[in-house]
């Protein structure tokens, strides 16, 4: 069930009224957990729960077994990355892998077409990565196994954050739920502000955006008004910011109200003055899983300059295939490997650090990371070379450009504009701070967002990174 | 109660407030509902109106109603035919003394279509698992809590939704105001209604069924009007080429039959969005004309009886 529905609130209800009950007892804790994991992740279809047990129990016992059998352990941890690299790679890019075959061996369409009937289980991007760090920190001897399996399920299934991130690693979320966790007014407060904020994000920017982003991107659109397109760039740019960082937020809210703490997953990318910069701000959990376990152990940045170029050009490219089967994808991490690597050949590090230096760094930033949306939003490499090509070479009449933003796009703007605001102001004015921590004020501004969401939400879409 | 519930509390509080206390939301409702509600309806009326989608998008009974002083409802579904259940939902909807039925034509109203917008509702409301009392005192709640249409804020029409695309704004009355940009294709309509044609071409059996319930209807004092449902000039006659239908030997049989046929100005100051189907500022043009015709049908019977 998705996090905006009528289930999921009735679900989350029922979730808060029982907690406060079970979370003092360790059994009925985890195991209450698990099974409202399992509701919540069933709920699509049922045999998802089959294919994220049979992975979860093969890490279950591989990282046992890398402890008991320290000489096999290269083969357990094999085991449990084939399996886990396997079924994603199975369920998500076997369609894209035939059509390829077929386009590449020119056979027929009709060849392998059983693979048409596949169907995406929802989250296994999220759920096999983060299995995976399980029995990799593991092996590293960072983490011991646990030998409770259903402290492990709580563990791999925990519904806040099962099928769209943030990616929390076992040795961060284990110990935590191996306690009742802080359950106390404050953590409560605390939660609910960050589920308001979340969902303010989702439901009042992100799907106010939505229509004007898809209606743009739709392939019949062949808009010759560079204005337009920048317009639907930053639109994008800011709906995908919005839908995930909300997820993310709720996700952290609802583990925050029982009483845990997951890790932060975005921090205003948005001011990067370097893609570098932009990768420690966005999607923390996932840049950090792939600098842990992929850009370090192929070296790093501690081999030559030009074996450095090649790894982050292998970890970005890989990075771009985990969010979708598509070239688009893997030009879109392709493209951001390009500019981090011209950033460090060319030390530009040295130049963003002073204000001149670094608005040109963030503007440039900006450029490269609006032009990169648009590869990762397209239907095709074609489309996005067609519309980036506009962006800088097609007409700037302005009164195409607004005639073509609706009201649901004008709202979403708006939205996500007000909201800058008052983030900007609070960062720099200790009065909004003092502000936002009276109790009052902070009742007071939950209580009323609850309605600006229920009111000005917009058409409604389902989370973009649901679809990864 | 610690902050977050009463916090929680605050936020549920205004939303039943604003969603009792805002003006109805007609766009807003469950479409199946409101097919089933139509079907089920038992509240009398004093004129029924019988058709198909140009019918149901076409006509606003609320402006007859307010011409004629009487109580008017739009019993239009999409690709409705005159078939027996479909007469008798007509029949049982009039139940007012001495009552009237008005019957929109459109040159496919006799095609062989068996599952039309009718027998879906009639099929649905079969398969409902929640009483219909039921699902009308429901239908009133999430309207309340729809989301407040950012055009509104804007300053635009309060009433008609500003979706980008179909829009539609389903009335108690039965009428479903619409509009729909950049849909006035008249190719691709024309490509359209000739695939109807084939595959579902007209039926001189349902002619004959209408003629007879006429009769039936005159035979028990209810008065019978018919007209041809507003279209362009150049597509209606297109249409009645494609569906063979004569407009002047529909006419005689059933005025035969005892029903009064009403001549009516399709004329350029109504707009249809989609070649078809009238936009709502049409439709209520349209429907005071048809308010009219009936009027002034009334006032020469009227004066040929005396």
């Amino acid at each position: 069930m998705i996090f905006n529905s009528i289930p999921f609130l009735v679900f989350l209800a029922v979730f808060m009224a029982v907690w406060p009950h079970v979370r003092r007892h360790d059994r009925p804790r985890v195991a209450f957990i698990a099974l409202a994991s399992a509701v919540f992740y069933g709920w699509w279809d049922w045999r998802f729960l089959l294919l994220i047990a049979g992975s979860g129990a093969i890490d279950f016992l591989a990282a046992l077994q890398i402890r008991r059998d320290p000489r096999r352990r290269k083969l357990y941890l094999w085991t449990s990355v084939v399996a886990n690299l396997g079924s994603l790679g199975f369920f998500k890019y076997l369609v894209f892998a035939t059509d390829q075959l077929r386009w590449l061996l020119d056979l027929p369409a009709t060849q392998w077409q059983w693979t048409d009937s596949l169907v995406l289980p929802v989250g296994i991007s999220f759920y096999t990565f983060q299995s995976m760090s399980y029995t990799i920190d593991v092996y590293r001897g960072r983490l011991r196994p646990t030998r409770d399996p259903l402290l492990f399920f709580a563990y791999l299934s925990m519904f806040p954050q099962l099928v769209a991130g943030p990616i929390v690693r076992a040795a961060d979320l284990l110990p935590q739920l191996r306690t009742p966790g802080g359950f106390d007014r404050d953590s409560r407060m605390d939660g609910l502000t960050l589920m308001t904020w979340g969902f303010f994000k989702k439901m009042v920017i992100a799907d106010n955006l939505a229509p004007f982003v898809n209606e743009m991107f739709a392939a019949s659109n062949h808009s010759q008004n560079a204005l337009l397109w920048w317009l639907a760039s930053v639109s994008f740019a800011i709906q995908i910011f919005a839908d995930f960082s909300g997820y993310s937020d709720i996700a952290r809210g609802i583990a925050r109200w029982m009483g845990y703490r997951f890790p932060e997953n975005f921090q205003q990318p948005y001011v990067s003055t370097s893609l570098r910069e932009f990768w420690g701000r966005w999607h923390i959990s996932l840049s950090t899983w792939f600098r842990d376990y992929l850009y370090i152990p192929l070296g790093g940045s501690r081999r030559s300059a030009m074996r450095n170029g090649i790894n982050l050009l292998m970890t970005m490219t890989v990075s771009g295939l985990w969010h979708g089967a598509n070239w688009t994808f893997i030009a879109w991490g392709g493209l951001h490997a390009g500019f981090m690597i011209l950033e460090r050949v060319l030390r530009l590090d040295r130049l963003q650090r002073h204000g001149a230096g670094a608005a040109l760094g963030w503007g440039i930033t900006m450029v490269a990371v609006l032009v990169g949306w648009v590869l990762f939003r397209a239907e095709s490499i074609q489309q996005a070379g067609m519309i980036i090509r506009v962006m800088f070479t097609g007409n700037w009449s302005p009164a195409d450009a607004w005639r073509s933003l609706d009201a649901h796009g004008s709202l979403g703007l708006l939205a996500s504009a007000v909201a800058t605001i008052i983030w900007w102001t609070g960062s720099r004015h200790p009065w909004m701070a003092w502000l936002r921590n009276r109790r009052p004020v902070r009742i007071v501004v939950v209580g009323t967002a609850i309605p600006l969401i229920v009111f000005l939400r917009g058409p409604g879409d389902v989370f973009i990174y649901f679809q990864f | 109660m610690d902050d977050s519930a009463i916090s929680v509390l605050i936020g549920v509080i205004i939303c039943i407030l604003v969603a009792a206390l805002r003006p109805d939301v007609p766009a807003a409702r469950n479409p199946e509902w409101y097919w089933m509600m139509k079907l089920d309806r038992d509240e009398p009326v004093a004129m029924v109106i019988g058709g198909d989608s140009r019918v149901y998008r076409g006509i606003d009974p609320t402006t007859i109603g307010e011409r004629l002083g009487e109580s008017v409802f739009n019993a239009g579904f999409s690709s409705a035919k005159y078939r027996r259940e479909y007469l008798a939902y007509l029949r049982r909807l009039v139940s007012e003394d001495p009552g009237a039925i008005v019957i929109g034509l459109s040159p496919f109203s006799f095609g062989s279509r068996e599952m039309t917008g009718f027998e879906q509702a009639v099929e649905m409301n079969r398969r409902r698992r929640l009483p219909i009392r039921m699902i009308r005192a429901f239908d009133q709640i999430p309207r309340g809590f729809a989301a407040i249409d950012p055009g509104v804020l804007l300053g635009r029409d309060p009433v008609m939704p500003s979706d980008e695309d179909y829009r539609q704004v389903f009335h108690d009355s039965g009428w479903v105001e619409s509009d729909r940009p950049d849909a006035h294709q008249v190719d691709a309509w024309k490509t359209s209604i000739r695939k109807v044609a084939d595959d579902y071409p007209t039926d001189p059996a349902q002619i004959d069924e209408l003629m007879a319930a006429v009769a039936e209807w005159h035979a028990e004092g209810i008065e019978v009007f018919a007209f041809t449902t507003p279209v362009e000039e150049e597509i209606l006659r297109f249409e009645l080429d494609l569906f063979d239908i004569s407009l002047e030997s529909t006419r005689a049989r059933f005025e035969a039959a005892g029903g009064v046929w009403l001549d009516l100005d399709s004329e350029s100051d109504l707009r249809w969005y989609d070649v078809s189907h009238l936009d709502g500022d049409s439709a209520q043009r349209f429907s005071l004309r048809l308010a009219e015709a009936i009027l002034a049908s009334r006032l020469t019977a009227g004066a040929s009886l005396e």
